[in-house]
């Protein structure tokens, strides 16, 4: 579905993806995962769009996707929660999930989805009229997955959906992407924690300073001794 | 001091008010939005008052035909504005201090290029006969009939257009771009519509300001946007910058209040005027800096 092949890109003069090579299938999900400034965000944001690739191809169902604009992107059934989570802070959590589904035709869809994100989060039902910005660090996440969802994507990309939220948040969260996954969505996942990102995915990729260090089935990277060591702690 | 006086400024002030609230929301739509401040939103607010006093003394026009020509010039140019400075401006250099000159150039070029034209003095704004009306209630009350209208008009507008920023989509969108443009894209917003559509908006009640202002004054002139935008750009400050009502309330807040203070000081006073929004600025900012209601963009 996703491919990504030999994708160079970089702020500036600096350049911080030196040749990407990835794809993601129908209905899997693919973690990505490295240490902090490997490029996984970078990586993230040639697929959205928001940065222009100065080298190779990103395609999407067969297509070139490099030269649509970010705010097109969603209407080829991509969708990005953000790292950092970037909830719409001033507006109410049903006003973040409405501005989800912005781009959806047809009020039946949009209702079919926001009930699915209400029932599948039921935390964002009990705080509909609250303003994003009082939720806890733990609602926010759910409610920019919840936000990505709403336009029944077929490529969900989830920026470090653990970051800065307590373990037994980040399980519950987990459980959901599971969840959506089931539901038909293929997922590609940028994680640091390695360990999570291996157990809930099938397929991984290891990056590292801006190049694909290693790729494989997750259950196997799982017991790979590099992985092990640098990763995982085991000694 | 007699009640008939006070409610006599009162009304003043909620006609002058009115003039200023529909003038600040196009300073605190396009801040929130473009995080910049539109020095020269006082310009489009003159020139939508020049195309009115033209199209009305010189074509013949209606006044209310003179008062959609307003609006079509004030939006005319408000586009044009993004389009030939800020657009570029922001593409090549969206430094705050490039983006500040580009605005004040912007708005000292206009206001001279009119005084070119039309020279600095002030020229008779033609109100119709029928607004010069008075009524005189049984209290002994004086209403102008203008200023019932600029009141109910501005009442009409802040509603349709509070009532858009809340619950159309796109007015929502706007909101969310104020907040975190990056995740707006995301979801699929399109930031150059939002911007243009706040451009458009905003242009739209200052030219409807300008034609307040016109038959409440009497007058227009090149320079008229000046000290009135500056007062509409503080209403915004105070009113938490993108905050649209907010804008509008604080509007009304500084147009009572510069009337009342000065109705209720000597006469030899009335020059201090101006001082009246400098002194309420300072106060809030000293004590509240976000303003009196909250700001509609991400605090840092």
């Amino acid at each position: 579905m996703l491919k990504i092949k030999n994708v160079v890109a970089g702020y500036g003069k600096a350049e911080v993806l030196h040749g990407i090579e990835l794809y993601v299938d129908a209905g899997e999900v693919v973690a990505l995962v490295g240490p902090n400034g490997a490029g996984k965000t970078t990586t993230i944001r040639c697929v959205t769009g928001q940065l222009p690739i100065k080298q190779g191809l990103v395609t999407y169902k067969e297509k070139d996707i490099s030269q649509i604009p970010a705010y097109q992107i969603v209407n080829l059934g991509i969708c990005c929660s953000p790292e950092g989570r970037n909830v719409f802070g001033n507006l109410s959590v049903y006003e973040n999930l409405k501005m989800g589904g912005y781009l959806i035709h047809g009020k039946q869809l949009y209702k079919e989805q926001l009930e699915w994100v209400y029932s599948l989060f039921p935390k964002l039902w009990e705080r509909r009229d609250q303003l994003a910005e009082s939720l806890s660090g733990g609602e926010q996440q759910m409610l920019a997955i919840g936000r990505a969802i709403m336009s029944k994507p077929s490529l969900l990309l989830l920026d470090e959906p653990s970051l800065g939220l307590a373990p037994v948040v980040v399980d519950q969260i987990y459980e959901k992407i599971e969840e959506i996954s089931h539901e038909g969505a293929s997922i590609l996942l940028v994680e640091q924690n390695v360990r999570l990102a291996l157990e809930i995915s099938s397929r991984a990729y290891v990056m590292e300073s801006g190049q694909i260090r290693l790729c494989g089935k997750s259950s196997e990277l799982e017991k790979d001794s590099y992985i092990e060591q640098t990763y995982l702690g085991v000694k | 001091m007699n009640v008939l006086y006070f409610l006599q400024q009162l009304i003043n002030g909620l006609s002058y008010g009115s003039i200023l609230a529909l003038l600040a929301i196009g300073y605190t739509m396009i801040y929130g939005i473009l995080g910049l401040i539109n020095f020269a939103h006082g310009e489009i607010f003159m020139i939508g008052a020049f195309c009115s006093y033209l199209l009305v003394s010189f074509s013949g026009a209606s006044f209310w035909t003179g008062l959609l020509g307003a609006v079509g010039g004030s939006v005319l140019i408000g586009l044009l504005i993004e389009k030939l400075v800020y657009d570029p401006c922001l593409k090549k250099n969206p430094e705050v201090l490039t983006v500040f000159i580009a605005s004040f150039g912007a708005s000292l070029g206009l206001r001279n290029l009119f005084v070119m034209i039309f020279g600095d003095g002030r020229r008779a704004f033609p109100t119709p006969e029928y607004l010069e009306g008075i009524i005189i209630t049984e209290s002994g009350l004086f209403l102008n009939v203008k200023d019932l209208l600029i009141l109910a008009v501005t009442l009409i507008l802040l509603v349709v257009v509070t009532l858009f920023i809340k619950y159309s989509r796109i007015g929502t969108a706007m909101r969310a771009v104020a907040y975190d443009p990056t995740a707006a894209q995301l979801v699929g917003v399109n930031s150059k519509t939002v911007v243009l559509l706040a451009f458009i908006i905003g242009s739209a009640l200052a030219g409807i300001s300008a034609v307040s202002y016109g038959i409440s004054f009497g007058i227009v002139n090149p320079s008229m946007g000046y000290l009135i935008g500056l007062n509409g750009f503080i209403a915004a400050v105070l009113g938490g910058i993108g905050n649209v009502p907010g804008a509008a309330i604080s509007g009304y807040i500084i147009g009572l209040g510069e009337i009342l203070f000065v109705a209720f000081l000597p006469p030899a006073w009335s020059a201090v005027r101006p001082l009246f929004v400098w002194a309420l600025l300072f106060i809030i900012l000293f004590i509240k800096p976000s303003g009196l209601f909250r700001p509609n963009v991400k605090i840092q």
